[in-house]
Parts: structure tokens; sequence; C-alpha cells
């Protein structure tokens, strides 16, 4: 009999339990569907591209990178705009890695890009945007974590609005350093520079002169930036070669490069991210077609005498959708 | 043993019961959503109209809720609705949770703060409505416009009041901060009027397009259509267009 009560008493509570669960399933259902601020996680950062559906990759982590056309990083004088031109971002390129697939896409970006860049009063404080070369935006935000953050938000709002997770500022002293520290990177010259650097010929490039072959542009050709932009990928794409032959021997060689540019970096980079960076970025793969292009072309502004490189809008788009989105659809 | 029985039927009974309430209440919400269809079916004039005659009948709509002072229509998309003002004592925005009947809660209407002209006269009319995404009403169809190719295809909207027919083309379809435009933005002075158009131009983002065929500049009478992004809360998006064509509408 007390055997046979206990039974009963299951039954019921499994009545009772399923009916509180189809309640609750049905009543959330009806309250979530009328929650017109309801997050919906699958329509977050959802874009719709010729009615497919594309999601934001969430695998990728982005470094910008900046090369600053000054010796001391501290060095940072207001933007005047007649005397002082500040210090500007002489070198913008975008890491793209897929830390899911261990890949890795490179974006350089043009120091002539005209985009929005923010604009700031006599108190340092944004007063509004203007059209100008990005270069200047490390310059006018007057130095330091500002400068580099509001170089990420031009460097985002150009690519649509693109995730920048990290930056690193490098000053032109840290040049010599890093290429030293890794005993010289050997390329064949692409561009003559002076009497020791002549196009064809193999160097081994030791302190001044890996400066002057990443940095050196010929004011006086429109689009000299272009040909130093060649340079700087070839140097790059050396560098890393060098970098993983001596890591190999060498396995605090990242650690010993990291802190040799101490002083002449500012980034937000924390030493123990730039160890697992740096573990990743080893296992991409980094031919020629890791390269992305900024879509575009130079122009020489007559009135002020500085190339400007103009970007071409719905190319760059499309290179945005393609890099950093996925279709789910 | 007979009081545990009788226990549990109380509780199911009442777990019934608020089942019931529940889909009562989503069929309740879809009659909402029905009025709006039904008072535009019984409005709207079934014969084929000339270009200076009405196309809805405000008599007929004033009877429905007087606080009706125009009616919208986007051209490809299912967006056809009264456009209200709240009149008396009412909050400046009533309608954002009251509907045509005068009923509690969503979907609302579509309407225009009541600081604002009735005849669309100001620099820039703002109107509101719900993204109602879960039935595609209210001004959701907005949100296809985040598609190049869609905003490309949809170029005009009209709206009708007592006395004119307005043409507007499509300038701008943009995700915007989701600060009061009439706040933020000085539509008195023309500086103010050129930084909301240059704040729009430069909208860089890829739910975002302007098309630059259409001119605006501070002459311009702009109409903004604002809702809500699902996605985030501290944005909205806008579909902006610019008085294009007005004609006078007979009695």
């Amino acid at each position: 009999m007390k055997k046979k009560l206990s039974i009963y008493h299951i039954g019921d509570i499994v009545v009772v339990l399923l009916m509180v669960v189809l309640v609750c399933f049905v009543g959330y259902r009806i309250i979530n569907k009328h929650l017109i601020y309801a997050k919906d996680n699958d329509e977050k950062d959802m874009v719709t591209y010729q009615g497919h559906k594309y999601a934001y990759n969430e695998d990728l982590y982005t470094v910008l990178f900046m090369g600053l056309d000054s010796r001391d990083m501290n060095d940072a004088p207001a933007y005047d705009n007649v005397k002082n031109a500040g210090v500007q971002s002489d070198t913008l390129i975008l890491f793209i890695l897929n830390t899911k697939e261990k890949s890795l896409k490179v974006l350089p970006i043009s120091r002539d890009t005209i985009t929005s860049i923010d604009i700031y009063d006599f108190g340092g404080n944004r007063s509004g945007t203007s059209k100008a070369q990005i270069t200047l935006q490390y310059a006018y935000a007057g130095g330091g974590k500002k400068s580099a953050e509001a170089t990420c938000k031009a460097v985002s709002n150009l690519l649509y609005g693109v995730k920048v997770d990290r930056y690193c500022a490098l000053d032109l002293n840290s040049i010599s350093k890093l290429n030293d520290a890794i005993g010289g990177v050997t390329v064949d010259v692409i561009e003559t520079l002076d009497e020791e650097l002549v196009e064809g010929k193999r160097v081994t490039l030791h302190g001044e002169q890996a400066e002057t072959y990443v940095r050196n542009r010929f004011h006086d050709k429109s689009g000299g930036n272009d040909y130093r932009m060649e340079r700087q990928k070839q140097y790059f794409r050396e560098y890393v070669k060098t970098f993983i032959k001596k890591m190999k021997a060498d396995i605090t060689l990242p650690l010993d490069v990291f802190s040799s540019i101490s002083d002449d970096m500012n980034t937000n980079i924390k030493t123990s991210e730039f160890v697992k960076l740096v573990s990743t970025f080893i296992k991409c793969d980094l031919s020629d077609d890791v390269y992305l292009s900024e879509p575009g072309e130079n122009v020489f502004n007559e009135t002020t005498s500085h190339d400007e490189f103009i970007v071409d809008d719905k190319a760059m788009f499309d290179l945005v959708l393609k890099t950093f989105y996925k279709k789910v659809d | 043993m007979q009081k545990k029985q009788i226990g549990l039927i109380a509780f199911v009974s009442v777990m019934v019961v608020l089942l019931v309430i529940l889909v009562v209440k989503l069929f309740h919400d879809s009659d909402k959503q029905k009025m709006y269809t039904e008072v535009a079916e019984e409005v709207k004039v079934s014969k084929k109209v000339k270009k200076n005659q009405h196309e809805v009948d405000f008599s007929k709509l004033k009877k429905e809720n007087s606080d009706i002072f125009a009616w919208i229509k986007v051209d490809g998309m299912k967006i056809d609705y009264p456009v209200l003002m709240s009149s008396g004592d009412k909050d400046t925005d009533y309608y954002l949770l009251h509907n045509l009947d005068h009923s509690d809660g969503r979907p609302g209407c579509l309407y225009v703060q009541k600081e604002q002209a009735r005849d669309f006269s100001n620099t820039n009319t703002i109107i509101y409505g719900h993204n109602m995404y879960n039935n595609g009403t209210m001004f959701n169809p907005l949100i296809q416009m985040q598609d190049e190719a869609f905003f490309n295809e949809h170029t005009k909207f009209t709206i009708e009041t007592e006395t004119q027919r307005l043409t507007y083309k499509i300038w701008a379809a943009v995700q915007f901060s989701d600060d009061h435009l009439l706040y933020k933005y000085d539509f008195q002075t023309d500086v103010g009027k050129n930084q909301f158009i240059s704040a729009i131009t430069s909208v860089r983002d890829m739910y975002s397009h302007v098309n630059p065929d259409v001119k605006v500049d501070e002459t311009s009478k702009l109409v903004t259509l604002s809702t809500c992004m699902t996605k985030d809360s501290t944005h909205r998006y806008l579909v902006i267009g610019v008085l294009d064509k007005t004609v006078d509408l007979e009695d």
C-alpha cells in the first residue's frame, strides 16, 4: 500500500514539473518575442549585403602597427600646421590574425589615405572631424596613448567599423634596434637609395641601413610612398624569416626583442600577450597572398603639394566584408 | 492524502489559467496589429485617384483618432500607416506605447513629437516608429535599407497631410547615435543644419548608405524616419528623405 502511494506521488510530481516547464517555456517565448529591445545574439553585428547575411568573424584579432616619424617616443609637440608637424604615423599596417585558423592577413594602409580624422581645440578637446591624411591623426591628438587610440579609431572608421584590438607604435630608433636584435636582415634591394643600397644588389642590412631601407622615400616622385611600402613589405617578410630561424636556436628571442625596444614603443600589448601573439604569428603562412592591398589611387594635390591616397569606397567595403565577415546564409 | 490531491489540483489549475492568459495575450497582441491593417483598408480611397486628390480619407481617420494628422507610405516597403501627434495633456511620446485605439503597449503608432510643425515645414521632422522585428510591421522594414542593393532600389516615400501630398527622395539610411536630433543639432541655424548634414554624410560603417546624387543643403526640408536597432539600444536606424515635390490636394 505504502509503495503504491509513493508511485502515485512520483507520477504527480512529474506531471506538475512538466506543467511548470511548459508554462515557463511558453511564457518565456511569448515575453521574448514581444520585447523589442530583446538582445538577439544572432542579429548582433549582422550585415546584409545583396540579400545575404554576414556575421563578424569573432576569431579575428587585429593589431595596428604604427611607425612614427620621430626619434623619441615622448617627443610629441603640438601640431600647429606651420612650424611643427608633430609626430606622425608614417607607416600604418593592420595585422589581422585568425586565432582559430592560425592564418594572417596584412593590410598596409597608406599614410596619405584621405579619411575622417578627429580634430581638437586648443585645450586638446575633440572638436569635430575633418578629412585629411590619416598620418596626421597621430600628430593632431597630441601624442602618447591618446594619439595611438585616435589613430586606431581612424583606421577602424576607414574600414567601416572593424575592431582594432591592439596597437603598437614604434619610433624611428626602434628600427635599427629591431634589425640588429636578430643580427641583421638580408634583402635584394628593389629601389636604389644610396651607394650601398643599389637596385638588384643583395645586402644584409645593419644598423641605420635598415632604417634607410624601410623609411626613405622620394618626395619628388608622385606615389613615392608606394615604392616605400613595397620595400617595407619585403623587409617585413625577410625579417620574419630570419626571426623564426633565429628563434629556433634561442627561444627567449621574442622577449629580448620586445624588451630591446621598450623605450621606443607605445603599445597596449602586454608582455604576456606578446609572447602568445608571436607563437600564433610564426605558425602563419607568410606568402605573398597574405597581403591585402588598400583599394584606391594616389593623387598629387597641386594646391597643397602633398600626395593624397583616395580610397575606392565600394572596393574597400567589399574587402572589409570578405576579410572580416563570414557569410551565414 | 485527500488534502494533497486538492493542493495538486489547485496548483495545476493555476498553471492552466496562467497558460490561457498568456495565449490570450498573444492573440490580443496580434489583434492590435490587425487594427492598423483594418484602418488602412477602411480609409483608403478605393478608386484610382488623380494627382491632386486624397488617397486617404482624413474625415474617417479623424473619427478613428483625432490625433492622426498625416499618412506615410514608403515605396516598395510594407510601410503604409497613419502618423500621429499627441494632443492635450498627453505626453509628447504618448504614442510610443499607445495604439490607435489608445490601448497600452506595442506596436504603438508612428508619431511626431508635438513640438514639431504639423505641416512638415520644419527643417527636420522626425517620425518615430518601433522596429517590430517579430512580425515585420511598423518601421521594421526600414532595417532592410542596410543592404546597399535594397537601398539603391528604394528611392522615395510620400506623406499625405489634410492639404498636401509631399514626396521625399531618400537621401540617406544610416546607423546613428540615439541622441535626440532636435536637441543635438540646432536646426534653426545654418551652422546647425550643416553640422547635421556632415554628421550624416560622414557615417561610415557596414549598415549605412548615403545617395550622393540626392542634393541636400541648409535650405532642404528633411523628414527622418527613426527606428530602433535590435542589436544595440544605443543606436537608431535613420532613413532620411529630402522634400522633392509638393502637391496641394483638393478638399
